[in-house]
């Protein structure tokens, strides 16, 4: 049992050449950056420059939803976040669709930036991560605020990764109640909580620090939609307390948020169930990678536990 | 009686007694391990399994419909408690992570969890009755079933008083 990443493109010179053909770029190394599950990244070398290359799932996405991503990414930047700048192709367009093994990808030449994915959540690190997402937050909710979606993120719910486990396969009896808890969680987002355009996966894997340690970039926006601001953010924070274990860095991570753009109570109540949520996908999508020895379903469930009872009220 | 409450519930044709238990069992669950003594353990776990597993979808579609995230975070820790019920018809001794076991009258002879609730869904010898509620700590319910059980329960009461 194991999720394959359906619908990405080979990592082939072939491939890389078909899209870069677009960009008059003929001689060139690559490496695979990243192969997650919604688009490759390559980096990609030629004798003048270094380029990121992201190609995106097949059928992923509709030009319409990428030509919205750049045009959130262009109004970060505008406002000075570090936001990696998409280079146009040979026809002065940002967005490149290209035929490749009878299928047609659509991708995004980037502008390389220094840096490396951080190792570990410093407090260093999330007050600037803080500071940004707060500011991402505040332009997200008044971006494109007059053509507001009517189809958008209204509940969680996991359906992805959890309809492909076979239940009666796993071994233990926890880790198949942990399943049918995923399964079962349900909840109908608040219409009252402060909606806007964000990242909705702003984490350690996402960014990228320089040798200074200086947040240079904030990258992948492929998850970008419209949505509660409080489960992008509830998103992160699961992130840092899971790998730091650190209830006390979430809660400084949450201060130095609020001195951007305020938490309302209401979204400070919530943020424990969106984290519970993103655990929940997270571990359906750890199990269905077959991450289910004894001490992972240990982690899992202690880790539930933990977000059952958080409380993050002042 | 050491201090325990006895009550006494009475069936109508309009629910069954796995219902009845279920949904009685629910306002008890939290309070520690339960005993359930019945004519046929077997078909009383499943009948009972089905009707608690259909009480938490109830309140897994409460808390899909609340837009309230106190509410929420109670009703989430609710649902795992629920889910996390072990029920059983084996001994105590070989099942001792469960919290709900499922006894024949007879099986009262063996060793009995520390319980906080005992239902009593059919007739027990009332000397293996007063053994068993005698074990039970103070402020235990024990819930008989009909009027006949109701009252051996009070008669035992007598005996171990």
């Amino acid at each position: 049992m194991s999720f394959h990443n359906d619908g990405q493109i080979g990592h082939s010179h072939d491939a890389v050449k078909a899209i870069l053909r677009a960009y008059g770029i003929s001689e060139f190394t690559f490496s695979v950056a990243d192969s997650g599950i919604e688009n490759t990244t390559f980096i990609v070398v030629t004798p003048q420059e270094q380029y990121a290359l992201r190609v995106y799932r097949h059928s992923k996405k509709q030009d319409g939803e990428i030509e919205r991503e750049l045009a959130f990414m262009d109004a970060l930047r505008a406002q000075g976040m570090p936001i990696p700048v998409v280079l146009p192709n040979t026809k002065g367009e940002q967005i490149s669709i290209v035929s490749f093994d009878d299928k047609t990808w659509e991708a995004l030449l980037c502008e390389y930036v220094e840096g490396v994915h951080p190792t570990a959540y410093t407090e260093t690190l999330i007050g600037r991560m803080a500071d940004l997402q707060a500011q991402m937050h505040s332009l997200g909710a008044a971006f494109d605020s007059d053509n507001a979606p009517t189809r958008h993120l209204k509940h969680l719910a996991e359906a992805e990764f959890v309809k492909r486990i076979d239940i009666a396969r796993l071994r233990s009896t926890d880790l198949q109640q942990l399943i049918e808890r995923i399964s079962d969680y349900q909840i109908s987002i608040d219409p009252a909580l402060p909606y806007g355009y964000s990242h909705f996966d702003f984490d350690a894997g996402n960014i990228l620090v320089d040798a200074r340690g200086e947040l240079s970039a904030i990258l992948d926006f492929d998850d970008l939609q419209y949505g509660p601001l409080v489960v992008c953010l509830g998103y992160t924070l699961y992130d840092i307390l899971q790998e730091t274990s650190s209830v006390e860095l979430v809660r400084a991570y949450i201060a130095r948020y609020n001195k951007t753009r305020k938490l309302t109570p209401n979204e400070l109540a919530w943020l424990p169930i969106t984290m519970l949520f993103r655990h929940y996908v997270m571990v359906a999508l750890r199990v269905l990678n077959d991450r289910t020895d004894p001490y992972d379903v240990q982690k899992y469930l202690a880790l539930e536990k933990q977000l059952m009872t958080l409380d993050l009220s002042d | 009686m050491h201090g325990q409450y006895i009550e006494q519930r009475t069936m109508t044709g309009a629910s069954s007694l796995s219902w009845d238990l279920a949904h009685h069992l629910f306002t008890r669950h939290m309070a520690g391990k339960v005993v359930i003594v019945g004519e046929k353990p077997d078909i009383l776990l499943s009948s009972l399994k089905k009707q608690w597993v259909k009480l938490t979808r109830r309140v897994q579609r409460e808390r899909s419909s609340t837009l309230d995230a106190p509410r929420i975070v109670a009703l989430t820790t609710m649902i795992s408690d629920m889910q996390e019920l072990a029920f059983t018809t084996e001994a105590p001794l070989d099942q001792p992570r469960a919290s709900v076991f499922i006894m024949h009258p007879k099986q009262l002879d063996d060793v009995l969890p520390v319980c906080r609730t005992i239902y009593i869904t059919c007739s027990v010898p009332e000397e293996t009755l007063a053994a068993s509620i005698t074990c039970a700590p103070a402020g235990s319910l024990v819930v008989g079933y009909d009027d006949a059980i109701t009252t051996l329960i009070k008669n035992t009461e007598a005996l171990v008083s």
